[in-house]
């Protein structure tokens, strides 16, 4: 692995984040700043050899390159421009790099401000969700600001596997959000089909067999639904559906900017509501089938787990 | 009495007009104040600031364009509630949403005046001209009472209940305009495409069960006379009405697909007719989109 002298940071230790801080830790062997608005999470922070600090600022100001894993867009502005935040240690040579889903339009309005301070601010995304953040096996997409500069790749690479440079600033966020598009979609298509194929008779293990054999076989359908709807393992703890919600919103966001017609989007998004509203915020996006069946009038497609909350 | 109008703009300042009547004066101000110079009519006096308005005036009404607006007009440093000795009532008619109503109700109860939530739920600018808008108004019923007949001159006044009430039915009504608009623009096209002309079509479906005021009021007056009727909101500002919408949907966690689709279409509609061109222009959207006419006819 390539040596870096650059100090080090990181802001934003949820599900995500801190695993990919700690495989940092741990494969670069250094000692890392670490803040997040929750205290609780950096209270085992002498166990990976991390430094807590109290503000973002503080961070920054330790640091020379920042890396951010947060969940909005909102709190990527107020750790970045907020009080005590980023900005306020911004320098010549301090470089954030952003993780989170989230428009590119906050990236490049936080580049512009950082920028007359000589700092930066670059995008990253990443994609293959949690057990694959605490392997240290990530996807990542990167812009290519950050894919030429070997001190962050350094850090990017401590955390992933693979590294996929896109473009501009902010493309990373773009091929994210379209990437969540498609299984936000493709989620509630699947959970649709399926409830219609069982209302008409094909036994739901008939159906997902074939299906998977077929041309609408897909990643999503094998890794997420056929392991999932059988089983009925749909509650929390992995991606939810209000997760979904922000993703299609920030899609949308985008695409009203652009004048584009996304369509499916918007009715998924509509969909993921109604999901919501019978009970299913936080329980996992593939439940969607649970409320596809209250609105088709129809029982069960598969077994129904009781989740403990 | 005195009466405050604030937020003058193409509604606000035929309405501030009619309320200057029987006596009562009229107190306005409006942030724009290219506005407020092309306004100066008799018996409305322009103040020269929201602050001056809550000193002189027992009764105010507002006009704002969206609720970041509404909310430095209530509780910006130079806002109504800055102001100790104000124990007035502020009627609010700003299209905003019904949760900062219910905020904004309880900040200026707990300072000791009254407000009313309530809503323009159509007519246009027109209407607003002649003082016949529907106008609905919610909150606590004896205030509304107490000025009713000082917002009869605006138009029709009905009373819609508890606070919010008013502002829910205006972002609904909106709704039903946006998607009305954008599926009475699918409709004509489908038939255009189908070789049926807009104008046989639109005079045809005007006694119909599928007539609508989007119909015939929005898109048929452009289809028989070329332009859209005044007082129809720009694509920009409509996607503020629309996201409204969405955000009322999900606030109540409601499956709104014709909500999301049509908000969607609307914007898209918006960049290539141009975000100054009216919502309802998302006609000529879909008669490009549908190939409904030949390219060189497009948009003419």
């Amino acid at each position: 692995m390539a040596a870096t002298k650059k100090r080090f940071g990181f802001i934003g230790l949820g599900a995500m984040g801190k695993p990919m801080a700690q495989n940092i830790a741990k494969r670069l062997s250094v000692a890392i700043n670490i803040y997040d608005v929750d205290a609780a999470v950096m209270a085992d922070s002498n166990d990976w050899g991390a430094i807590v600090c109290s503000t973002p600022a503080e961070v920054a100001e330790s640091s020379d390159i920042v890396f951010t894993m947060l969940p909005t867009d909102e709190n990527l502005l107020a750790v970045a421009l907020g009080e005590d935040g980023i900005i306020d240690s911004a320098r010549c040579g301090l470089t954030l790099v952003d993780f989170s889903t989230l428009g590119p339009g906050t990236i490049c309005e936080i580049d512009e401000k950082f920028g007359e301070l000589g700092a930066r601010c670059l995008s990253a995304a990443v994609t293959l969700g949690v057990p694959r953040a605490i392997e240290g096996t990530l996807s990542i997409y990167v812009d290519m600001d950050v894919h030429e500069d070997e001190d962050i790749m350094a850090f990017v690479r401590g955390c992933s596997a693979t590294v996929m440079p896109i473009g501009d600033r902010g493309s990373a966020k773009v091929i994210k959000l379209v990437n969540n598009f498609l299984t936000g979609v493709g989620n509630a298509a699947i959970a649709e089909v399926i409830a219609l194929g069982v209302k008409a008779g094909v036994p739901l293990e008939t159906l997902l067999r074939l299906l998977l054999k077929g041309s609408a076989a897909s990643f999503l359908m094998e890794k997420d639904v056929a392991e999932t709807i059988p089983t009925g393992a749909l509650g929390p703890g992995r991606f939810s559906t209000d997760f979904m919600i922000k993703d299609l919103k920030l899609a949308q966001e985008l695409a009203r900017q652009l004048g584009h017609p996304t369509h499916f989007a918007a009715i998924a998004l509509a969909a993921y509501n109604g999901s919501r509203a019978y009970g299913h915020a936080n329980d996992y996006v593939g439940s969607i089938i649970r409320w596809y069946e209250v609105a088709a009038n129809m029982k069960p497609v598969g077994p129904v787990k009781k989740v403990e909350t | 009495m005195k009466i405050g109008a604030i937020g003058i703009g193409g509604m606000g300042a035929p309405m501030a007009q009619n309320l200057s009547r029987d006596g009562d004066s009229v107190l306005a101000f409006d942030i724009a104040v290219e506005k407020v110079d092309a306004i100066t009519r008799p018996g409305l006096a322009i103040a020269s600031s929201v602050t001056e308005i809550a000193q002189e005036c027992e009764l105010i009404i507002l006009m704002t364009p969206d609720d970041k607006a509404l909310r430095d007009v209530i509780f910006g440093d130079t806002g109504i509630l800055s102001i100790t000795s104000f124990v007035g009532c502020v009627v609010d008619l700003s299209t905003t949403s019904e949760n900062l109503a219910r905020e904004i109700a309880e900040a200026v109860i707990a300072h000791g005046a009254g407000y009313l939530d309530g809503a323009v739920i159509g007519g246009g600018v027109n209407k607003a001209r002649e003082g016949t808008s529907p106008v609905i108004v919610s909150g606590d019923e004896s205030l509304f009472e107490k000025y009713k007949s000082k917002l009869k001159r605006l138009g029709s006044v009905d009373y819609a209940g508890e606070q919010g009430n008013a502002k829910i039915v205006k972002i609904c009504n909106n709704l039903l305009l946006g998607i009305n608009t954008a599926s009475g623009a699918e409709a004509l096209s489908i038939g255009e495409s189908a070789g049926l002309a807009l104008e046989d079509m639109t005079r045809w479906l005007d006694d119909s069960s599928g007539n609508s005021a989007a119909l015939q009021g929005m898109l048929g007056h452009f289809v028989r006379t070329g332009k859209f009727p005044e007082g129809i909101a720009s694509f920009k500002f409509y996607d503020k009405d629309m996201s409204l919408g969405c955000a009322l949907a999900e606030r109540n966690e409601f499956p709104a697909y014709f909500t999301h689709l049509t908000r969607q279409i609307l914007a898209t509609a918006a960049q290539i007719e141009g975000k100054s061109a009216l919502f309802a222009s998302v006609l000529s959207y879909y008669r490009a989109m549908q190939h409904a006419v030949p390219e060189d006819d497009f948009r003419n």
